[in-house]
Formats: structure tokens, sequence, C-alpha cells
């Protein structure tokens, strides 16, 4: 019943790693040295909001341009020279799901499984009599929601042991993207499978992502479990007399207009709340992580 | 018993392992889990709701060290044995120990005095 | 509905970008048609009638792409429940078409009777174009060959619609007036009667120009820059079907080339024939239109190739030569842009090696099929021309020349675009612009020396023209020899321009 068991990717090289990524366009920075480093197995969520730099930092992570600075190692290769059999192992969805326009989906999936080694013919066909798209309709002729669906049955199929979605989500209907996190959550849980997804919909992190990645104007924010942002942080509210007491690092400080000063605290490594929690008339609320979210990114 | 029994709330402030060990915790003593029976696995509990079978997991995990559940060799996780019995009133009162919490505390807030409160409470109890 | 809103409607729908020009070009027209009337030399008549006929071409012009975009505007206008809109685009036609008829009819007028159906001239020609802006789209193209037919059947038609001169004419006119009219105003019911203005082959052709001149979708290049919907011009029977036998990490080439875009994906053969149905039907009717003016002018027969070949033949190599460069260059610069959905699977795709290998492989499926193309097309020209035309030498370099800048036109822009060094808009403009031209060009100097009338400056011209070629081939050469240094820089041959 352990899901772990099942199956041991057979290198124990971090899948997906950045250092110090950093990249400008036409004089604005988009990201400001971003260090981030996934664990096998694990399903990072990426946040921002619109803007924020989420599909620049995934494509620079997987070599699809250079950056100004800093690099990006996929299975432990410089990702903008990946072997083959990284390449093999790499499922990605980006955000524009208008590839290959003139095949048809049948044609796709023929065609990539030729490539691909480990590529899985009958959950394609599966998936695609399920979510009732026909094969062999010119792609250019289905709907946006169908074809991004078929972008996710491509990268899906290949068995990869690292996917990468870029708001996967977005043209999916509720059904559709319950599927698609059931799916995603079991191969985490069952393969090993590690994935990477940005998303701006947070109640889909809450369900599937084992840590979660805030990105905020280029910035790397926080970067935690998804358990540890409910058990770690909570909102403090001091009332006005006791705003000065309130504590000095913060992941944010609002001062509202009667003078009360509302914060983000976290708790310290002996896992106690500081001590301007304790202070007459301060209150403590647990944060959901789209409060959380909302707090931070202002 | 069934996935379908316990219930995640993915936007609550309670992380989702910690939800599904209470409502584990409440199915026991509440009765509706008797000893010895047989949970979901793993993967059809995280399958019917969507979740991280790492979650499940670990809250499969955090209630057996807890003794609510037990490991069957071969047939996967049973509710440990002897498991009603062994609830004293004051572990069962424990689980109502947050929403008492929360009881007092509006309670303070508007002012209420105890024994009113009680008064009420006794007569909602129907005792 | 106000005066206003009738007014301002043609100023309001359509994108600034076109205003401008159409006003020029209308401004220019109405000033030739005054300057026409006031020096011009010749009895009134004939005064006349050069006047009506500069301001004729600047009026149909702005007829037939301006004023049908009211039809544009009163469907938008329709939807948005916005009836007072809608009539007001409706009525402004009306008020337009008289404003347009007051400048000639003020000053035609006082010439007398004999110039009066110049002003039927001026009616005419707005419904016309009135048509033509509305009708669907092969009607348009049928009456882009009417010009040619007029002229082919010109002694013909006497019989049929009274000349010129005719007393009758005016009568005749005026009923092709009222018909013309009633078409109209008929299909301006019928495009507002359906839910949106249909587009595509039955769609008017103002339906395209919503964008103005520089968005993707003037002048029915249907959104060039991204192809992840079907290009609007090519029907649907004409569209390429894969064919993806033999593809695979064995033939990286082939396999590459699937990626790489409609123009360059393996097709099946039903699928190669259909594509080249349709480009002979296209061809097709420009030859027709070609063979019936040539035929209206010497009255010969049809059959007699001889005549025609000096004509159609340097038309049909420049003609193949650009539809060879064209789409494969198209292709290229469509897949590296920076929302391109395939770079990222190419980037990511396996078995294709290292980069060195990558970049061979690459570099064999953009540019083996183009160039083995053009140099089909060099080879056959030069056949064509020693065998039949029997071109002399100076003509044979222009013609090797030209084919061969078409060809390194082609592989310059695709080692820019893969290498990431593209000049600016200006640089591209300039650069499009003096190959198209130079290529046009090309086409008058070969028809005038070659067959049997060659003009007499046609050394002369022929060898300037060569320099000119030259010198614009060096400056490929430089380009294309940057753009190569930039791809051997990259760190692999897939990444994105412009991030």
């Amino acid at each position: 019943m352990n899901a772990v068991l099942n199956a041991v990717p057979d290198t124990l090289a971090t899948p997906l790693e950045a250092c110090g990524l950093s990249h400008a366009y036409e004089g604005r920075p988009v990201l400001r040295g971003i260090d981030l480093r996934l664990a096998p197995g694990s399903v990072l969520g990426l946040i921002g909001r619109n803007g924020a730099g989420k599909s620049t930092l995934i494509r620079a992570m997987l070599g699809l341009f250079q950056p100004t600075a800093g690099e990006a190692f996929v299975f432990g290769e410089t990702a903008l020279k990946l072997s083959d059999a990284a390449k093999e192992r790499i499922g990605y969805v980006p955000q524009q799901p208008d590839a290959l326009a003139w095949l048809t989906a049948a044609q796709m999936f023929d065609y990539l499984s030729r490539f691909y080694p480990r590529w899985d013919k009958a959950y394609a066909q599966r998936t695609l009599d399920r979510w009732q798209i026909a094969p062999n309709k010119v792609m250019a002729k289905l709907s946006p929601g169908e074809r991004q669906r078929v972008d996710l049955i491509r990268a899906l199929a290949s068995q990869p042991e690292l996917i990468v979605l870029d708001e996967p989500v977005a043209a999916l209907d509720p059904v559709a993207r319950r599927e698609l996190l059931r799916e995603i959550a079991l191969r985490a849980g069952e393969q090993g499978t590690t994935v990477l997804f940005s998303t701006h919909i947070v109640s889909d992190l809450e369900r599937v992502a084992s840590h979660i990645a805030f990105l905020h104007e280029g910035r790397l924010l926080l970067h935690c479990a998804t358990d540890d942002t409910k058990e770690r942080y909570a909102r403090l509210w001091l009332p006005a007399d006791q705003a000065v007491h309130a504590p000095a690092d913060t992941l944010s400080r609002h001062r509202h207009d009667d003078g009360s000063v509302s914060c983000v605290i976290a708790r310290d490594a002996n896992g106690r709340w500081p001590e301007a929690a304790k202070r007459a008339g301060a209150r403590m609320d647990a944060l959901g992580l789209e409060d959380l979210f909302v707090e931070i990114a202002q | 018993m069934d996935a379908s029994l316990l219930t995640i709330q993915p936007a609550s402030p309670e992380p989702i392992y910690r939800q599904i060990v209470e409502q584990l915790r409440r199915l026991v003593v509440g009765g509706q889990l008797h000893a010895g029976e047989l949970l979901p696995s793993v993967r059809e509990v995280a399958g019917f709701h969507a979740i991280n079978p790492m979650t499940v997991s670990r809250a499969y995990s955090l209630a057996e060290s807890e003794g609510l559940l037990e490991r069957l060799r071969g047939k996967g996780m049973a509710v440990a044995a002897g498991g009603l019995a062994a609830h004293s009133q004051s572990q069962r009162l424990a689980l109502l120990e947050p929403q008492l919490a929360a009881v007092a505390q509006h309670a303070h807030d508007l002012e209420l005095p105890a024994d009113a409160v009680a008064r009420r409470l006794h007569k909602l109890m129907g005792a | 509905m106000n005066a206003a809103a009738v007014m301002l409607a043609p100023w309001r729908c359509v994108h600034g970008s076109m205003r401008w020009i159409m006003l020029i070009m209308l401004a220019l027209c109405s000033i030739a048609l005054v300057i026409a009337l006031v020096a011009g030399a010749g009895t009134d008549a004939h005064k006349a009638l050069i006047a009506v006929s500069a301001y004729c071409f600047g009026l149909f012009y702005a007829w037939a792409f301006w004023m049908p975009s009211l039809i544009v505007l009163a469907s938008d206008a329709r939807k948005l429940c916005v009836p007072g809109m809608q009539r007001a685009a409706g009525t402004s036609v009306f008020v337009y078409a008289g404003l347009c008829l007051i400048l000639p009819t003020a000053l035609i007028v006082p010439l007398g009777a004999a110039a009066n159906p110049d002003i039927l001239v001026v009616g005419l020609t707005m419904c016309a174009g009135l048509v033509f802006g509305l009708m669907p789209r092969y009607i348009a193209m049928l009456i882009g060959l009417a010009p040619a037919l007029v002229l082919a059947f010109k002694h013909h038609m006497g019989t049929v619609f009274p000349a010129f001169d005719d007393p009758r004419w005016q009568l005749a006119g005026a009923c092709l007036l009222a018909v013309l009219i009633w078409v109209c105003v008929y299909r301006w019911r019928r495009l507002l009667a359906v839910d949106s203005l249909p587009s595509g082959w039955n769609g008017p052709m103002v339906a395209q120009l919503r964008g103005g001149f520089s968005s993707a979708n003037a002048w029915g290049l249907g959104g060039w820059q991204n192809s992840s919907s079907l290009p609007r011009q090519v029907p649907e029977w004409a569209q390429p079907s894969a064919d993806l036998h033999g593809t695979g990490p064995q033939r990286p080439a082939l396999s590459l080339r699937v990626l790489l875009g409609r123009w360059y994906v393996p097709q099946t053969w039903l699928s190669r024939l259909r594509q080249l149905a349709w480009t002979l039907i296209v061809m097709g009717l420009v030859g027709v239109a070609f063979a019936l003016v040539e035929a209206g002018h010497t009255r010969a027969s049809l059959s007699d190739m001889r005549q025609l070949l000096p004509f159609v033949f340097p038309w049909l190599a420049m003609s193949a030569a650009i539809g060879i460069v064209a789409p494969s260059v198209v292709g290229v610069f469509q897949r590296w842009q920076p929302k391109s959905a395939e770079l990222p699977i190419l980037a990511l795709l396996p078995g294709l090696g290292d980069v060195a290998h990558a970049r061979r492989h690459l570099l064999r499926a953009v540019l083996t099929r183009p160039l083995a193309g053009q140099l089909a097309i060099l080879l056959v020209s030069l056949l064509v021309a020693t065998i039949w035309w029997h071109l002399d030498t100076s003509g044979m370099a222009c013609l090797v020349a030209v084919l061969l800048t078409c060809a390194g036109f082609g592989g310059a822009v695709t080692f820019m675009i893969l290498g990431d060094r593209q000049p600016s808009s200006a640089g591209w403009v300039a650069l499009l612009i003096a190959g198209f031209t130079l290529t046009c060009l090309s086409v008058g100097v070969l028809m005038s020396s070659g067959g049997t009338r060659p003009w007499q400056f046609s050394g002369v011209i022929e060898h300037w023209f060569v320099a000119a070629l030259l010198v614009y081939d060096t400056i490929l050469l430089w380009l294309g020899w940057r753009g190569w240094r930039g791809f051997s820089q990259r760190p692999h041959p897939f990444m994105t321009n412009g991030t």
C-alpha cells in the first residue's frame, strides 16, 4: 500500500534544478536570481500572478532559451545541452497548445511514438476515446479545449519521469480538470514521477501539490511543502496600540487605516510562534493557501 | 469502508492529512468503523479525491502511530482491534476540545456568562 | 441617428492605416480630375472622358475597399444591438455616393450634354466597386478577370452592349446601373440577415480587412504569422495531408520536415496532386487573362504558342521561383516565432543526436527541398530558353542571375531566421521591396528581350539589371553569412527568437 515502493527511479539525480536564473527582456527584469530544486517524486505547484514570470521560468529551466544569467539542470545535465536519454524522460506541455496543426491527433501520436521508446499507445487511444476527441480530424479544426487535451495526452503518453505543465487546466472543464489532477497525483505517488505545474488556480494545488513555490515579480518568495503553508504560517492581527510590537521579519505586513497591523508570521525552528502573538488583543488566524498567496503577493 | 466516507476540504486551513486522521478518528469513535474493518487502499482514496497518494500515506502512518489503525500483512490497513472500548471518556472528550474552545471564545466575545451557556448546552444535549 | 454618425461612419469603420491611404488616393484623383478639366486640351467630351477616367481610378479603389467596410460596421452594430449605428452605416453609403457625384457633376454639367455619360460612368464605377467589395470572394476573382475579357471580346461586344460613343449607351448604362444597385442592396440585406459575416470564400472581400494593412489579416494573408489554423486563401480540399511513412529517428531530416510546417511536411501522392491542381487552377486563371488580352490585341488565334511564349514564360519561371521561396521562408519564420509550439517539441525531441548532428539534420530538412526546386526551375528555364526561345547570352545571364538570386534570397533569409540575426523592420521592408522589384523587373526585361520583337535597348538594360542583381546578391551573401555565424553559436538550434 505504500506507494513509493512500486517504482524507484534509476537515478538519484535531481530531476530539475535552477541556479541563479536571471533574465531580462527589453530592459525589464523578468526573473531575478531564482534558485529552485525539485525532489524526485514531488509535485511542485508554481503560483504567481499573471506576468510574474512563471512561463519564462519554466522555459528557462528546460533550456528552451538562453537566460541572461544563471544555469538550469535537468537530471543533472545542463538544460541547454540535453542528451537524448534525458529528453526521453521529459514531458512538457506549453501554454499555447497549438502544435502541429496540420496533422491529425492520431498522426501526431503515431509520429511521436517513434521517438519516445516508452510511448503507451493504449493509454493514448483510451484517453482520446474517453474525452471523445476525433482522432482523424486535422487538429487545426479542433476546438482550443480539445487541442489542450490532445497536448496533455501527448505529454503523458510518453511515460516521462518529469512532467512540466504550463497552465494545464486553463481550457479544461471541471470534470476534465479533476481527471488531470487525479492522473498527476497517481503518477507522482505510484511511479515516482516528478511534476512541475504552474497555475493561478490555487484550489488545484491544495489537492495535489506536495510543494508550493510562489513567484512574485520575478522573485521566489516562498518555497515549502504544502502542509507547511498551513501549519507554519498564520496571519497575526495586532490592534493599533500594539502595532509597534509587530515582529521584525514577516513575509508581509499591512498597515490598516485605523493603525492596526496584520502580518504573516511563521513558526520558528522550535515550532513556537513569535512573542507578539501573545500580546493582549492580538488575534491569530490560520491561512488557507489562497489567502496566503493574496497576502504575500500584495 | 468506502473512500467516499471521507470528505476532503482542500481550501480549509487544516492540512489534508490531518483532516483524514481526524475524520478516521471520528468514524472509529463514533462507531461507524468497527475493529478489524479494512480501510480502502491509498490508491483508492487518492484516486477518488484526486489528492496526492503521499498525503494519504502520511495520514495512514500517523493514524497507525497513534494506535488508531494497524497494518495487516498482505491485506492493507485495518482499524486497530479494541477500538471503541479503549477510548475512555476523557479521550473522547478530547475530540470535542476544538469545538468547546470555539464556543468558549465566542461566548467570551459576546460577554455571555458561563452558566447561561452551560444551561443551553445541557438542554441541547437532551439530558 | 444623427448627421454626425452618418458622416463619420466610413471614417470609423476602417483601421487607421487604411484611412489615410484611401484619403490620399481619393484626393489625388480629385485633383487629377480638376486639372484635366481645367488645363486639358482637346474637345470638351474628350477632356471630360480623361478627367473622369482619372477620377474613377481612385473612386473604384475607394469604393471597392473602403465603403464596403461599412457592411462590417453594420454587421457588428447588429450583433451589438445598436440599430442607430446600423442605419447610419446604410445611410452613409447613399450620402457619400451623392457626395462623390457632386464634384464631377459640378464640373462636367457646364460643359454641355455631350459630357453627361461621364457622370453615368462615375456612378457605374462606384457601384462596381461596391459589388466587388460585397460579393463573395470567388466572384471578386472573376470580376478581376473582367477587364481582360472585355479587351478580348471588344469587337464582339458591340452587338451586345452599345459602344461608348453610341447614344444608346446612356440607356444601357442606366439599366446596368439599376441592376448593380439592386444587387448591392440585395447583398447588403442578405449579409445583415445572417448572424455573422461569412468568412472564407463566401464572405465579402472586406471581411478580411478588419485589421488594416499592418495587421496579420490584411489582404487575405490570413494570419500568416502563425499557422495554427487553416490558411484561408487555399480551399480545404487543397490542404496538405501528411504522410508519416518512414519518419522516425532513423531518418531525422524527413522527420524534422513533419515538424516544420505545411509546405515542408511529407505528403501523400494524392495530396500532392490536389495541391498541383489548385496551383494550376490559380495560374490557369491568370494565364487565361493574359492570353485573352493578347488575343484581343493581335486578333491571333490562341493556339499560336510562339507568339505567346515570350510573355508567358518569364512570368511562369518567376512565379514558380517565388512560389518555392515564399512558403518555405514563411514556414521557417512561423516555426521560430516566440509563440510557436513546435519549437519546444523540437527542442525536447529525443533521437536527434547531439547538437552538431541536430544542426546538420535541421539544415538538410530546411534547405534541401527549396534548393532542389530552384535548381529544377533553373534547368528547365535554361532548356526552354535555348531550345524554344533562342535567348541571347545577355538574356540568359539575366535569367540565370535572377533565378540564382531567388534561391539565394531563400537561403539567406533562412539563415537569418535560424541564427536570430534578423534586420530591423525597416531593413526587412527594404530587402523585400528590393527583391520583389528586381524580380518583377526581370519579367519585364526578359519579356522585352525575347520573342520576335526584341526591344532595341534590351541589351543595355540587361547589363544594368545584372549589375543591380549582383549588388543585391552581395548584400544577401553578407546577411546570410551573419546568420550562419549566429546559427553556429547558438547552444542548440531550436531556440525561439526574440527572447
